[in-house]
């Protein structure tokens, strides 16, 4: 009965923040990580709680490819933005600031390979061809490929065009390894029985982060940030998480927690040393 | 009769129309089973390529949607619809809307079938919401012109498909049927052929054609050989009825029976030349008319009219005559008496067809059986009631005397010497004595209480109805009295007559009508006895006519011993005088034997059986029997003179009978001579002269016995042509001493020799008798001084 009458409340309030702001939403972008359905059917379920929650109204805007997405986000057609390629030394300056994060213990990047595969280290991959989701991915590219680097490996790199192409082709064998993001990884490789060998695994970085354009008010900006935060804490957020993980086969809900430019140091360390050229 | 629907088509066109309507039909049922679900089926696809259209749009666009890329998804929307069926494709979302069209293609079909299938554009549409976001809506609209004409030419095909195995069916079965139908055309030919009269012509059996046809030819020849035959025969029967309708034709027209045919309803038909003849129709003109029109009966009397028998005939189903007093009344007004049978014509089934009416003239028969009616009961000559009118009379006046208080007095009234008339001046002259009298009579005792009739001969009978015995009594003194002052004049003759009168009253005691008759004439005899002209009247006690009714009495005594065969034959000896007779003469004399044994002489009981008319019967006994002897003894070669009694003399068949019996036998006849008595011969002069001239053209001879003894005159000599004379004997006793006797017997004896015949004396009993005739010469002698009767030697 109290979870009905919550559910009616948070209809009202929906409908009441559809009215007060139905002439601009902000566009709320977010990073390819998955296929456009899939981020699609994970985050407008989000959007609209947050939207709800926080009064302030969320549009998902999604790129074809991130790369895409983040130009979209150095052009200034974005207002939020989840993800972590704004912190380069010149998407930096664009003056983004990190709002939340999942709770997660972060994301690490691996070189993986299918469990049959012969290879055993990262010298084994010498001259083979290795997938990556697109030259801008931190922890399926930046941070694989760096490693790769660093070990003195020369591999072909191949551009999927997100996460889970890359794990497609590792997969289906067109590849030999792939450079992934270790959630993304394990969630793939749960969903579709795949078995897999990590060659190589980085340091955890803090995954993709909810940032907000200089141009949002701090006060909508705390209003979203706020929202976030809470939704592990509502139940109607629960629920909106787990039912986002189970239309995108997520193992479980992870909900969001507090964060700001400080829990992403990491990210502007490796970028200031890293043996990969840089794409902005 | 108004023909049935449909009965112009022959058959074949009404297997093929069925057939036709049958595959129309099941066209159409297949067409509507399979059609209809295949429209929707097509529907359905329609509908499915619709979803189909609109997921793959979807899918094609969802990218674009997601990304909010409005050309990309716009181009999408119009290369899809470029590219396949849609005729409409439109993507909205709030303010945003983007549609692409294409025009419809132009189907190749009739506008009936696009109305009768009308799917119409197949929409479908669809919200695009990911994630709980709407991203708008999408919605397709396909073209049905495609699977419309596809659909359109799969009922072409199916339509061809079917007329086209309508026709081959169509086709096959005319050709099967003409093949099959031919058998039929030659049984139909053969039937006209039958029918056209000849009867030789049979379906033509062929070989391949279906059993049925066949086993329908065989079993049509057969009805045809059957049909053959039986017009053979009918034919054959048919000329045997016109030969027989001739003849009845000719029956018709050439019988004395008038015939009229009437049809059911009794309206006439037929009449034949007879019936025209008697009705005064002609056939064609009785034709149609009832038969009460043509021949209007009526009652014979009363002239009322009379149902026509052949109505009630028809009516009854029954044989119906006419009555007998029916007269017909002509078509002149004159009438008929006719005699008709009415009878109804039958079918062979039993039903009524007609009637048939045969009726005749009566008039002649109707007069004739008046006369005869007449003539049983009236006597011819005087027109007096006869004796038998008399007899039925006096049992009726018998019957009312013994159940009711009447009085009846019988009179026998006998005419004496009536003979004396009939022999002097012939019967003429008695007839007309008799006519005479008889008026006479008639006239004084007019009234309805008298009823005259005439018995026989010279003989009358009166019954008084209702009359006592004095009263008739004084009518018959009056009668006698009137009698007695006539006087009958014949030529120069006149005669007087008398007439005795015997009369009796009737009682209950009487039993019957011959003790009546018995009593009235023996107290008639007794009358005449007394000279005449007397009336006796019958007492019981009277020893006259005590005397007389014993005679009555031997009459049961006679008849009990002819019963009992209790008579025997006694001959005795005629003595030839003459020395030339050879053979020995006998007269055969007839002896009764009494309950006792006795022998009674026939002067006993002969004059009671001549008196009772048992005479008759006594002569043909002796005659039998005596033929018999003479057969079968051959050794008697004596001759045998017979006695005949007048009633035998009278009776005219005795000569047949006499004749028959010699026939029967092998004994000369000549040896056989009979014996009658003068008065008996008198009586019975006629047929007495008959029988004598037939019997001696067979060398039978006759002798006249006891000549003497009558009234009669010698004239009687001359007409009857009898060989011998017998003299009786009351001439011959004691003639030897008698001289008016012996005179006499020289008289007769003279005559009788001058006449050429032989005398013969009887009851010669003395020898001086017997001197005296032979002196006299006698040819023969009898009597117990030469031969006493004996019994035939049997």
């Amino acid at each position: 009965m109290e979870t009905t009458l919550k559910s009616l409340i948070f209809a009202w309030a929906l409908f009441a923040s559809a009215l007060s702001h139905a002439a601009a939403p902000y566009a709320f972008g977010v990073l390819n990580q998955r296929s456009l359905q899939a981020t699609a059917v994970y985050w407008n379920p989000i959007l609209n709680y947050v939207s709800a929650r926080s009064g302030v109204p969320l549009e998902l805007h999604i790129g074809r490819t991130a790369n895409e997405t983040t130009d979209r986000v150095v052009a200034g057609r974005l207002d939020f933005a989840y993800t972590n390629h704004l912190f380069t030394p010149k998407r930096a300056a664009l003056g983004w600031r990190v709002l939340a994060r999942q709770d997660s213990r972060g994301i690490r990047g691996q070189i993986v390979v299918r469990e049959d595969s012969p290879a055993r280290s990262l010298k084994d991959l010498t001259g083979q061809s290795v997938a990556f989701p697109n030259p801008y991915a931190f922890v399926g590219y930046y941070v694989p490929y760096d490693a790769l680097l660093r070990a003195g490996v020369r591999v072909t790199p191949l551009f999927s065009g997100n996460q889970e192409a890359a794990m497609g082709q590792l997969m289906s064998g067109q590849v030999a390894a792939a450079g992934v993001n270790h959630q993304v990884m394990a969630d793939f490789a749960r969903r579709n029985g795949l078995k897999y060998r990590v060659l190589s695994e980085s340091e955890p970085y803090f995954d993709l982060a909810v940032m907000a354009s200089p141009r949002v008010s701090e006060a909508d900006g705390e209003k979203v940030r706020q929202a976030f935060v809470g939704m592990i804490d509502d139940p109607e957020g629960r629920r909106v998480l787990k039912a986002a993980a189970q239309a995108i086969g997520l193992g479980k809900s992870r909900g969001f927690v507090f964060a700001d430019d400080a829990d992403y140091t990491n990210y502007r360390a490796f970028f200031r040393h890293t043996r990969v050229p840089v794409n902005e | 009769m108004s023909e049935a629907p449909g009965a112009r088509f022959s058959l074949s066109g009404r297997i093929l129309g069925a057939m036709f309507v049958l595959v129309c039909v099941m066209y159409g049922a297949a067409l509507g089973g399979l059609g209809l679900p295949l429209i929707d089926r097509v529907r359905t696809q329609l509908q499915l390529g619709a979803e189909r259209e609109l997921s793959a749009l979807k899918t094609a666009i969802q990218d674009e949607v997601l990304l909010r890329d409005y050309p990309a998804i716009e181009q999408t929307i119009r290369r899809r619809v470029d590219q396949s069926h849609l005729l409409q494709a439109s993507y909205m979302l709030r303010q945003v809307r983007i549609e692409a069209q294409s025009p419809a293609r132009a189907g190749n079909y009739p506008a009936w079938f696009a109305a009768l299938v009308q799917p119409g554009p197949v929409r479908a549409e669809t919200r695009l919401d990911i994630g709980g976001t709407s991203y708008g809506s999408l919605s397709v609209a396909i073209d049905p012109a495609p699977a419309m004409q596809d659909l359109w030419a799969l009922g072409k095909r199916f339509t061809l498909l079917a007329s086209a195995s309508l026709l081959v069916m169509l086709v096959l079965m005319q050709l099967l049927l003409t093949r099959s139908l031919r058998g039929l055309y030659e049984l139909r030919l053969a039937a006209r052929a039958i029918e056209s009269g000849n009867f030789a012509a049979r379906a033509r059996l062929v070989s391949g054609s279906p059993p049925e046809v066949r086993e329908t030819k065989l079993a049509f020849n057969h009805m045809a050989d059957h049909v053959g035959k039986l017009v053979a025969a009918l034919e054959h029967e048919h000329a045997e009825l016109l030969v027989e309708k001739e003849r009845l034709r000719v029956t018709f027209e050439s019988i004395g029976d008038a015939v009229l045919v009437t049809d059911a309803s009794g309206l006439i038909e037929f009449l034949n030349p007879r019936a025209e003849e008697l009705t005064g129709f002609a056939s064609e003109e009785a034709r149609g008319k009832r038969v009460q029109e043509v021949m209007p009966l009526i009652e014979e009397s009363s002239g009322d009219p009379v149902v026509n028998p052949l109505e009630i005939a028809l009516v009854r189903d029954a044989v119906v005559e006419l009555d007998n007093h029916t007269l017909i009344r002509r078509r002149d007004g004159s009438t008929i008496a006719i005699s008709d049978t009415a009878a109804p014509i039958h079918s062979v089934d039993g039903r009524v067809q007609g009637g048939v009416l045969v009726f005749q003239d009566e008039t002649e028969r109707r007069s004739l059986m008046q006369r005869l009616a007449w003539q049983a009961e009236r006597d011819h000559l005087t027109g007096l009631w006869n004796r038998r009118a008399m007899e039925d009379k006096l049992t009726a006046a018998v019957y009312s005397v013994q159940h009711v208080p009447r009085h009846f007095v019988f009179c026998y009234i006998d005419l004496d010497r009536f003979k004396l008339v009939n022999d002097t001046c012939g019967h003429r002259a008695g007839d007309a004595l008799l006519q005479r009298l008889t008026a006479i009579m008639a006239r004084r005792i007019e009234g309805e209480n008298h009823y005259l009739a005439r018995l026989g001969g010279d003989e009358f009978g009166l019954l008084f109805i209702d009359a006592t015995l004095s009263t008739a009594l004084n009518q018959i003194q009056a009668l006698r009295d009137e009698i007695g002052r006539f006087r009958f004049e014949w030529e120069d003759k006149v005669f007087r007559l008398g007439v005795s009168f015997g009369v009796t009253e009737l009682h209950a005691g009487h039993s019957d009508v011959g003790e009546i008759l018995a009593q009235a004439d023996t107290a008639c005899y007794h009358a005449k006895s007394l000279g005449g002209n007397a009336i006796q009247v019958y007492e019981k006690t009277h020893p006259a006519l005590q005397k007389i009714n014993d005679e009555m009495q031997w009459i049961a005594v006679i008849t009990r011993a002819f019963e009992a065969h209790r008579f025997v034959l006694f001959r005795q000896e005629k003595v030839a005088l003459r020395d030339d007779v050879v053979a020995r003469h006998y007269e055969v004399l007839l002896r009764m034997r009494g309950e006792d044994g006795v022998i009674i002489s026939p002067g006993e009981f002969l004059p009671a059986a001549e008196r009772y008319g048992l005479a008759p019967s006594f002569d043909r006994w002796v005659v039998r029997n005596v033929f018999a002897y003479l057969d079968t003894h051959p050794e008697d070669t004596a001759c045998y003179a017979l006695n005949l009694s007048g009633r035998s003399l009278s009776d005219a068949s005795t000569a047949d009978f006499i004749l028959e019996e010699i026939s029967r036998y092998h004994f000369d006849p000549t040896r056989i001579s009979f014996e009658v008595t003068e008065t008996a011969a008198i009586d019975n002069l006629d047929t007495c002269e008959r029988l004598i001239l037939t019997l001696k053209s067979r060398g039978i001879h006759f002798a006249l016995d006891d000549f003497g003894r009558g009234q009669s005159s010698f004239g009687y000599l001359k007409r009857l042509p009898v060989a011998s004379l017998k003299i009786d004997g009351d001439f011959v006793r004691g003639l030897d001493t008698d001289r008016e006797k012996l005179a006499i017997v020289k008289a007769m004896h003279t005559l009788a020799h001058e006449l050429g015949k032989e005398t013969i004396a009887e009851q010669v009993e003395t020898e001086a008798e017997l001197a005296c005739l032979k002196a006299m010469g006698v040819d023969f002698v009898q009597g117990y001084l030469l031969s006493k009767p004996a019994p035939l030697p049997v």
